[in-house]
């Protein structure tokens, strides 16, 4: 099985899960996932979700503002070193294209 | 805390991909240098790439609209995970000179952008197959 679709896999289970379980309480249930994917207690657990909550945030700040790479690291790289567009535009389309590897 | 954002502009469907990331990395279908924080970014994408494309799906946006979404969205992500591998590399770069060569502490971002440039290969060649994941989830949800 590919990649892409082993991934989607693991979502489509783990929304039915959260759907039997976890639609109450949200935040509690994440950290009790947590706690038992990653095999830690519970104050890990809730250092561990803060950082991805971070990480959703940063990208949800981004998106919003849309600022330039060079603003991002301080003008030490720039979006033609790092080939960006041609990144964005390979992602696009494996999306595009049914997400085929 | 986890708690701060509660009823904020966190979507039930960013934890539950967030989650699944989790189990994905810890399964080792990704690379295990892919960070909590990067975790996050994945998940708020693929929520908005799932949702830009049910509602595609429902017909209530054109393809071009799609395609735009998409685009915005896919700059977005890497743009965050770009952030995100420089904040770490800056981060590493000077708190391992601090200990060892404080006189060269100045050079931080230097070190910080060869490193980053490792992290960053490494991000895009992990981007290119995980972000393709969202299409393959609204196959098996939708079809």
């Amino acid at each position: 099985m590919e990649f892409s679709n082993e991934i989607a896999n693991i979502i489509k289970r783990t929304l039915e899960k959260f759907e039997n379980e976890g639609q109450q309480d949200p935040f509690g249930w994440m950290i009790t996932e947590i706690m038992q994917i990653m095999n830690v207690d519970e104050n890990m657990a809730k250092n561990i979700a803060n950082e991805i909550i971070e990480g959703i945030e940063v990208y949800k700040r981004i998106k919003e503002e849309n600022p330039t790479v060079e603003q991002l690291t301080e003008g030490k790289l720039n979006e033609q070193e790092l080939k960006i567009n041609d990144l964005i535009e390979s992602i696009e389309n494996r999306i595009l294209n049914k997400g085929e590897e | 805390m986890a708690e701060k954002s509660k009823g904020e502009d966190i979507r039930f469907l960013d934890i539950v991909n967030a989650i699944s990331f989790l189990i994905a990395r810890e399964g080792g279908l990704i690379d295990g240098d892919i960070s909590n924080r990067m975790i996050g970014v994945l998940s708020a994408y693929a929520t908005d790439v799932a949702t830009t494309l049910q509602k595609r799906q429902n017909k209530e946006i054109t393809e071009n609209e799609t395609k735009q979404i998409l685009k915005e969205s896919t700059k977005s992500s890497i743009k965050a995970l770009i952030s995100i591998a420089y904040d770490a590399a800056v981060f590493s770069a000077r708190t391992f000179l601090s200990k060892t060569f404080p006189p060269l502490a100045h050079v931080v971002t230097v070190v910080a952008a060869a490193v980053k440039k490792t992290v960053v290969d490494k991000i895009f060649g992990f981007a290119k197959k995980a972000l393709s994941a969202p299409i393959k989830l609204i196959g098996k949800l939708f079809s």
